[in-house]
């Protein structure tokens, strides 16, 4: 059974006690800490493509993105396929703030690929002037079986050096089977929070609100202060599919420094408006987004902590590398508004590096009144920590003990002009896999600046490789405890140094997307935190991009090996998931259970199941991992990733089990008294034959064995017939029944022994009995074999190379039916060609048959199913060359010579 | 019941020294014909009443399915000289060969593929 997975987010536990404590100075060593280890998780093994199950695809969704142009906006999409395994068409459509949809050119993006769209292009092509005062949404529309798309949009105004960006997530209507974040409902209405600052005296604010539902919407944006006093509200209609913008006047006359709070309230469906914010300053070029917190945390009865970091913060004079004017010099900032209901107490923590060595201070905690907001002091805070005169940049870390969810963040820098303004995005640090930063340019003036992380107390080795058009290039990162690195792509491009692979990146690459993960693979799980902006010198603006994480979509349990699960056996179960990327892992470290356990048992933690008895049964497993959100590229505080728990079943068939069939003979025109035994079988188990002519009158039935009658007509067919048991609906592997005449023929070939001879055989001894009882009742009938070879009738067959044999095809051996038996030798070839040795493989059929004159003129007849004999050729784990035969379940190899 | 091919093998085996021989030049047989002299001197060795141990001095067992009271077997240092011979087994139900079973009867030597099943 397929179950998608329900992204329950688990607070962010893990980091919890990494900054309990007051200290400064290296990270290390304090003994009263508890150290916060790194993870030492062992990598799921991942699943060969061709066994990644597909699931099919449904038309889905997303929506979003606010934009708007006008004579000096222009605006573009940006589309990250998380899919490394396969491409994705993809049918972009805008609504403009009257509700009209416009359908853009499809277009397919590669996997792992990237794609731009100019919507002032798109509009121009569509006929529509794109000079005009134009805003609305985006909608991706694309067939898949979950939402692989990372979109931002981003509007930018060069002349104004402004610029926003806004993500896309999925839609309501189309993904009813994900849970979706839905905003949390107060007084009965979807309620949205979100926190305003001034940097400066001129800034003011917008809030846009789309209708992505088919129903008008009534919406009200309340204006609050600091300590949450109202400032003002507007009450907002919007007509289906429809946008409108918000100017927040109330911020005009509040002073530079003023911070406060929105609340956007609307009826109806949850997921229907989707809203996007900014603040700007024309004058000065100061632009920002506002952070929104549009989805509901879960409720928690105690407080937690949770603990978020800003990272890449700048202090001081620029960094020449980063060739902004001689001059220029940044100042922090970081913005707390609490959206809970209770009180939450706030611990900030700077780190940062000092020849190459990492350093960290512990600031005193503060309170936090619930939908109260403030504006963190952060000169002061570094002159605290002895970083008055710091030059660089620095990681804030924000400890949360309060309820979950509740903090909303922004922070960045910002220059003296209040024109360049490096906005961060705050980001929960939680133990996740690989990372990936949906887009980086260095083009047309852009860079893109990466700052990674790592939050645990013991170093860590990374990869982050860098993915382009036409190849990628991986960058080895180690991290010593709580160290960051601060890089700049243009930086490796321009290097042009070769990677561990050999690959360098072409000099024309100008964009592309990112990725950190581990070094053994990219569902290894690990502890960092990353980054990212796009910044351009010359226009004086810095655009942030979705920042993802992969997770798990959906998990199953697999059917088990050895397949078919029978009674009486064992088979080991996996735990597949499937993650965003398309690729597939598998695991047995789970919690496991059966839900009918007289069916099948399974260990409760490696998944090793046991039949029962015959019927069917559901297998569950479940673990914490990394669950795929698809929210990610909003501009929400989610927890990246979203540690959940992956929960896959498998619904499991327990075949019963023949042992024997005693006798496994009778003779046309009578009846048999049978005995078969086995596991499973119920205590109403049915027998039936492959033929015809044979019926069954029960005797007794138990699990383990049933006793019958089997009366078989004068014309049931001559030869074998497959016996099977079913119980609750589950049949049983076939075992033999063999029809004879009426007259003395040979019945009951069976193996009596098996060995393995030290040359590579196989070697077997078998025995038949006649149908009368008296072997001498055989004189008129033989008793042989017919072995045929690849390529039968063309004799003799030759072995291929570097066996070296010929045989005849068939082999045809007989031998009188008075006899009872004998060996059965089946080897290797006589010699082998020199090496070196190759891989090479064949199958014969081996068929012992019976003739008798005085039945059906002499011609054979079957005197036990085909047997198939493999031989094959190849390279063992011990890295010699071996000859390996199999033949009815039994294997033998030998090393071949000169090695 | 020997075939129309084993039955020129057969032939080509025993007559052939005879047909190429040449008097006049007295050559030094071929490696191939000393081969055959040397299986048919083995297989000479053979007599009705002697022992299964007795055959497997000279002669291994073929592979493929074989019976106890009929036996193939292939010269050991060739394995395309074939010989059957016919045994009276020391323990008519046991279907394992033994050493102690008598020769009853031994056929021509005659040239065939091996089988190994």
């Amino acid at each position: 059974m397929i179950r998608f997975l329900v992204s329950r987010r688990l607070p962010l536990f893990p980091i919890l006690l990494a900054f309990i404590g007051l200290y400064a100075g290296s990270p290390s060593t304090n003994a009263q800490e508890q150290r916060v280890l790194a993870p030492h998780r062992p990598v799921d093994p991942t699943d060969p493509p061709s066994k990644v199950l597909q699931l099919p695809a449904t038309t889905r969704s997303m929506v979003g993105g606010f934009w708007m142009i006008d004579a000096y906006r222009k605006a573009s999409i940006s589309l990250k396929n998380g899919l490394e395994t396969s491409s994705i068409a993809v049918r972009p459509a805008l609504y403009l703030s009257n509700g009209m949809r416009y359908e853009l050119d499809s277009l397919t993006v590669s996997p792992a690929g990237i794609s731009v769209i100019s919507i002032n292009d798109s509009l121009a092509k569509l006929g529509i002037a794109p000079w005009g005062i134009l805003s609305g949404y985006v909608e991706m529309e694309y067939s898949w079986a979950w939402d692989p798309l990372c979109v931002t949009v981003t509007t930018i105004d060069a002349t104004h050096s402004t610029i926003f960006t806004s993500g896309l997530q999925p839609s309501a209507v189309a993904t009813a089977s994900l849970s979706l974040e839905a905003p949390r409902v107060v007084n009965g209405l979807n309620t949205v929070d979100g926190v305003w600052w001034k940097a400066t005296g001129n800034v003011t604010g917008f809030v846009a609100l789309s209708n992505a539902s088919v129903k008008a919407v009534d919406a009200k944006i309340t204006v609050v202060s600091d300590s949450n006093s109202p400032v003002g509200d507007v009450d907002v209609h919007l007509s289906p599919h429809g946008t409108k913008v918000v100017d927040l006047k109330e911020l005009v006359p509040l002073p530079k420094g003023a911070t406060g709070g929105l609340r956007i309230e609307y009826a109806g469906a949850s997921n229907a408006v989707l809203i996007t914010g900014g603040l700007e300053d024309d004058s000065s070029g100061y632009s920002a987004n506002i952070p929104l917190r549009s989805f509901a945390m879960p409720a928690q009865s105690q407080p937690v902590d949770e603990t978020y970091t800003e990272l890449g913060l700048m202090t001081g004079a620029a960094d020449p590398m980063l060739l902004f004017p001689v001059g220029t010099t940044f100042t922090p900032y970081s913005i707390l508004r609490n959206v809970g209901d209770s009180l939450v107490t706030v611990t900030p923590t700077f780190y940062w590096m000092i020849d190459g060595a990492p350093r960290s201070a512990h600031l005193p905690s503060f309170k936090l009144a619930s939908l109260s907001s403030l504006s963190l002091d952060l000169p002061s805070l570094l002159l605290s920590a002895g970083l008055g005169t710091f030059q660089g940049s620095v990681n804030l870390a924000l400890k949360a003990q309060g309820p979950p969810g509740s903090l909303l963040l922004a922070g960045g820098s910002v220059d003296q002009n209040n024109n360049y303004v490096f906005q961060v995005f705050p980001r929960g640090v939680q133990e996740s896999v690989a990372k990936s930063i949906s887009y980086w340019s260095t083009g047309n003036g852009d860079d893109t600046m990466v700052t990674v992380w790592n939050p645990a107390d013991e170093p860590q080795n990374y990869t982050f490789t860098l993915l382009f058009d036409g190849g990628h290039y991986r960058v080895p990162l180690h991290l010593e405890a709580r160290a960051s690195r601060m890089f700049n792509i243009s930086d490796i491009i321009h290097g042009q140094i070769p990677d561990a692979d050999g690959e360098v990146i072409p000099a024309g690459v100008h964009e592309g997307s990112a990725k950190i993960a581990g070094t053994q693979a990219d569902n290894e799980h690990i502890l960092v935190a990353m980054d990212a902006s796009t910044y351009n010198v010359r226009k004086a603006t810095c655009s942030y991009y979705c920042i993802s994480c992969d997770g798990s979509v959906y998990a199953y349990v697999d059917t088990g090996n050895p397949f078919p699960f029978v009674a009486g056996s064992t088979s080991q179960f996996y735990l597949h998931e499937n993650w965003n990327t398309g690729v597939g892992t598998y695991t047995n470290y789970a919690t496991w259970s059966s839900s009918s356990t007289n069916i099948a048992t399974v260990n409760a933690t490696n998944g090793s199941g046991t039949g029962v008895s015959g019927g069917t049964t559901t297998f569950t497993a479940s673990l914490t991992d990394a669950v795929y959100n698809s929210h990610y590229c909003g501009y929400n505080s989610v927890s990246c990733p979203a540690l959940g728990f992956v929960q896959g079943t498998g619904s499991e068939n327990v075949k019963p089990q023949i042992t024997a069939v005693s006798p496994n003979w009778g003779q046309v025109g009578t009846s048999v008294p049978v005995t078969i035994t086995g596991k499973g079988f119920g205590t109403a188990g049915t027998v039936s034959f492959s033929g015809t002519g044979i019926t069954v009158t029960y005797g007794a039935r138990n699990d383990s064995s049933i006793t019958a009658t089997f009366t078989i007509a004068p014309s049931t067919t001559v030869g074998f017939q497959n016996v099977t048991v079913t119980n609750s609906g589950q049949a049983s592997g076939p075992a033999n029944f063999q029809v004879s005449p009426a007259i003395a023929t040979p019945v009951n070939f069976h193996m009596v022994s098996q060995s393995n001879l030290n040359d590579g055989s196989l070697f077997f001894t078998y025995a038949w009995s006649s149908s009368t009882g008296n072997q001498a009742d055989l004189s008129a009938c033989k008793v042989g074999e017919q072995v045929y070879y690849p390529a039968y009738p063309t004799t003799p067959y030759v072995w291929p190379l570097p066996m070296v044999q010929q045989t005849a095809n068939p082999t045809v051996l007989s031998y009188p039916g008075t006899y009872q038996g004998g060996p059965d030798t089946n080897g290797p070839p006589n010699s082998y060609a020199s090496p070196p040795y190759s891989s090479s493989s064949f199958t014969a059929t081996q068929r012992f048959y019976w003739s008798c004159t005085n039945y059906n003129g002499g011609a054979t007849q079957t005197l036990y199913p085909d047997i198939i004999i493999a031989r094959n050729i190849f390279k063992d784990v011990d890295g010699y060359w071996k000859f390996q035969i199999q033949k009815s379940g039994y294997l033998n190899k030998v090393k071949l010579p000169g090695q | 019941m020997m075939t129309v091919a084993k039955l020129s093998i057969f032939l080509a085996l025993t007559l052939g020294p005879i047909v190429f021989y040449h008097p006049a030049q007295q050559p030094q047989p071929a490696s191939g014909c000393r081969l055959l002299e040397q299986a048919l001197a083995d297989y000479g060795q053979l007599k009705p009443g002697g022992s299964r141990a007795e055959v497997e001095r000279y002669f291994s067992r073929d592979g493929g399915f074989q019976t106890s009271g009929s036996t193939r077997y292939v010269y050991a240092k060739c394995e395309y000289l074939h010989v059957d011979i016919e045994f009276e087994v020391a323990k008519p139900s046991d279907v394992t060969l033994s050493s102690t079973d008598k020769v009853t009867k031994i056929s021509k030597l005659y040239a065939e593929y091996p089988a190994k099943d």
